[in-house]
């Protein structure tokens, strides 16, 4: 370990040097800022690992059957298991993609699921990130970053090798994809994850395209060069929202989409990585029912636990919420990011009322869940180890067959006594590395 | 049952030229228990491919692409058609009881649906005459953004508007109803009506003329509002100004 801290401040300006950056937004302006990446790995054991695989998978194909139901037959609906007026009160849901059958059958081809570990090491499921989950590209720049500052650390420690992600998602992107080439779609460099996109585009191999570089005719999508050639193109690695995505279809007023694409996608001429409509299956109060779609549609019971949850839409549910509000952590379940996220135990008492009275008026809004006292993560901190609450983002490929990266983003927070580890709210990252026995 | 005859003749003017241009054209009214189309030409200048697709409410939409730079774009569709004006027979989609932005409701509108009763027609009907008691036929005063509670605010509005209102009282009783554009005899635009769900069928109610839709409603598209029934939208490179002229014409023979 001593060989990597003692890189760290290398390690972090050469992150700055290749433009590892983050975008936020304060205050309605735009600054760039750099995810301060911290030299002691996160550790996760060969044999904690092989469990988070099988969950991992098993949660992730669930949720694909899920949304593959939610836009055709809603089976889970007409047999009682969710209520209907939870699913379509669901912002995420696009009536817009009812009836749409994805190539191959995959919705969610890149998820990214948030994960805590209780001081008992069990670990809990946060949240799914079906939509764009970013941040996969941090770890595996780190991490090659860290070979080269010391090669000996990798070669004395039986970890797994993480740099294969390019490759899985280059398959995955292949095996879904319509004839034609690969394309990432950029919203633009002031995006909070531009740096991710031009990285991924210059390890897949496909083209990092804006929304001016393609157009949609007989139904298809073509890629314009720079030379005005135009190719064909089989999937679209696109990192922008679903309501962007096409003005034709969503917003009207969308600069940045292309227009005519959802036509090529529902004609079956592209592929959409993401699946447009993923947002229904990670609302923070669907979260709720995964593992009842587990037990639904794979007939088993779930590896990996979901954090106690209650769901103010049901009596039973509000009424405990009610009276145990300042125990709780209440989340707005159409924000992402942390924003929305409060915790009961912060709140003044007339805060604490003001809280009540909002999931009074509007009970379908929030989930409240138990807080979890997850572990802490050694951090170095102007040259001394502290402790420090972090997660681990996940990240699952489903193409040929569900596969979860051997590694993973793992995010803390710089503040002592929080909770929140978002890159947008200013915390941190380290690398995550599975032993390989 | 009626046999008619229709035309559709929609005409973009540009102020300057426009290229790259991408639209939408939804005017492909389909047969089904209900109404019988043959016939149907459809042309398009400047000639482009016009590959058709069904959207996730039905319609079938064609997509167009226009790369080189033009002035005007100018669709044309003609055809025949057999309308028995009998109620559609169909499953009803959980989404046409969900308000979209066009068609939210507020205390005033739902009282307008207050103290109805009868079967889903009846309080269809009664809830369009509280409609039309609350606002005028007005050309000119709405736009295609207007809200159902702007409209109602105003008092005045076109079929349109009295369509997006009639849906926001049915949906704020929990009643699903569908919004549908088509044509009616006559010469001029589309016209727009709402098809209320019974439980087994769509029952067509025209709010604007306060009758029940019968054989001579042709319907071309249906959808939560307006919006997702819009004959054309598009996108274009270029600063120039539209105008858009239509024409629509449906005679019985």
């Amino acid at each position: 370990m001593r060989n990597l801290t003692d890189h760290a401040d290398s390690i972090n300006r050469l992150l700055s040097r290749y433009g590892v950056k983050f975008g936020i937004y304060k205050n309605q302006t735009f600054h760039e800022q750099l995810f301060p990446f911290d030299a002691l790995p996160r550790i996760i054991t060969h044999q904690e690992f092989e469990q988070l695989d099988r969950g991992l998978r098993q949660r992730v194909d669930a949720l694909n059957l899920f949304l593959a139901d939610v836009y055709h037959e809603k089976k889970i609906v007409k047999d009682g298991v969710l209520p209907q007026e939870f699913l379509f009160a669901s912002k995420g849901y696009l009536p817009e993609c009812e009836g749409i059958m994805p190539p191959a059958g995959i919705y969610s081809h890149i998820s990214g699921i948030d994960l805590v570990q209780a001081q008992d090491k069990s670990w809990y499921i946060l949240e799914d990130n079906l939509r764009i989950p970013s941040g996969a590209s941090y770890p595996l720049i780190a991490r090659e970053l860290c070979r080269r500052a010391s090669p000996q650390t990798f070669r004395q420690n039986d970890i797994v090798d993480n740099r294969n992600y390019a490759d899985m998602l280059r398959d995955m992107m292949d095996y879904v994809s319509a004839p034609g080439m690969r394309v990432i779609l950029t919203p633009g460099r002031y995006n909070a994850a531009y740096f991710e996109h031009s990285y991924l585009a210059e390890r897949t191999d496909s083209a990092l395209a804006s929304n001016a570089d393609l157009y949609v005719e007989d139904n298809k999508v073509y890629y314009r060069d720079y030379l005005g050639q135009a190719q064909r193109v089989g999937v679209i690695y696109r990192r922008l929202s679903d309501e962007y995505l096409d003005p034709l279809t969503f917003l009207p007023e969308s600069l940045i989409g292309v227009p005519g694409l959802m036509n090529a996608y529902r004609a079956g001429n592209v592929a959409i990585v993401n699946a447009p409509g993923n947002g229904v299956a990670d609302d923070k109060g669907i979260y709720y029912f995964v593992p009842r779609m587990i037990r639904y549609y794979l007939n088993e019971e779930p590896i990996l636990k979901n954090a106690p949850t209650y769901l103010p839409f049901y009596d039973e549910d509000y009424k405990f919420v009610m009276d145990n509000l300042e125990r709780l952590v209440v989340k707005d379940v159409s924000e992402a990011g942390g924003y929305g996220v409060v915790f009961g135990r912060d709140l003044s008492g007339e805060r604490l009322e003001n809280l009540r009275e909002t999931i009074r008026r509007e009970p379908r809004r929030f989930i409240a869940q138990e807080v979890i006292d997850f572990i802490d993560l050694p951090v170095m901190d102007d040259g001394k180890q502290v402790m420090r609450k972090a997660d681990l983002r996940a990240f699952v490929l489903s193409g040929r067959e569900t596969r979860v990266w051997p590694s993973g983003l793992t995010r803390f927070s710089r503040q002592p006594d929080s909770f929140v580890v978002n890159s947008s709210q200013g915390g941190g990252f380290k690398d995550t590395w599975v032993l390989s026995r | 049952m009626k046999r008619l005859c229709f035309t559709y003749d929609l005409t973009l003017s540009f102020s300057q030229p426009v290229w790259r241009h991408t639209f939408l054209f939804r005017f492909a009214p389909a047969s089904d228990e209900s109404q019988q189309l043959w016939g149907l030409d459809m042309a398009c200048r400047p000639q482009t491919q016009l590959p058709a697709t069904r959207d996730a409410f039905g319609n079938r939409c064609m997509l167009g692409h226009i790369e080189e730079a033009h002035e005007s774009l100018n669709l044309y569709v003609r055809g025949d058609a057999v309308v028995r004006g009998e109620p559609l027979r169909a499953d009803c989609p959980a989404f046409y009881t969900m308000e979209t932005p066009l068609t939210a409701a507020d205390e005033r509108i739902a009282a307008l649906g207050e103290g109805l009763s009868g079967a889903a027609e009846e309080i269809a009907m009664q809830a369009a005459e509280r409609v039309r008691a609350h606002v005028c036929y007005r050309q000119g005063v709405t736009n295609e953004r207007t809200t159902a509670l702007e409209a109602l605010a105003l008092g005045a509005g076109v079929c349109q508007d009295m369509a997006h209102l009639l849906l926001a009282v049915l949906r704020a009783r929990h009643i699903p109803a569908r919004y549908v554009a088509g044509l009616i005899p006559g010469e001029g635009e589309t016209h727009a009506w709402v098809e209320v769900y019974d439980g087994t069928r769509f029952i067509g109610v025209d709010p604007t003329h306060l009758c029940l839709a019968d054989d001579t409603y042709l319907r071309v598209n249906a959808g939560r509002d307006s919006r997702d029934c819009a004959i054309n939208r598009g996108v274009f490179a270029g600063g120039a100004q539209q105008t858009m002229r239509v024409l629509a014409r449906m005679a019985e023979v």
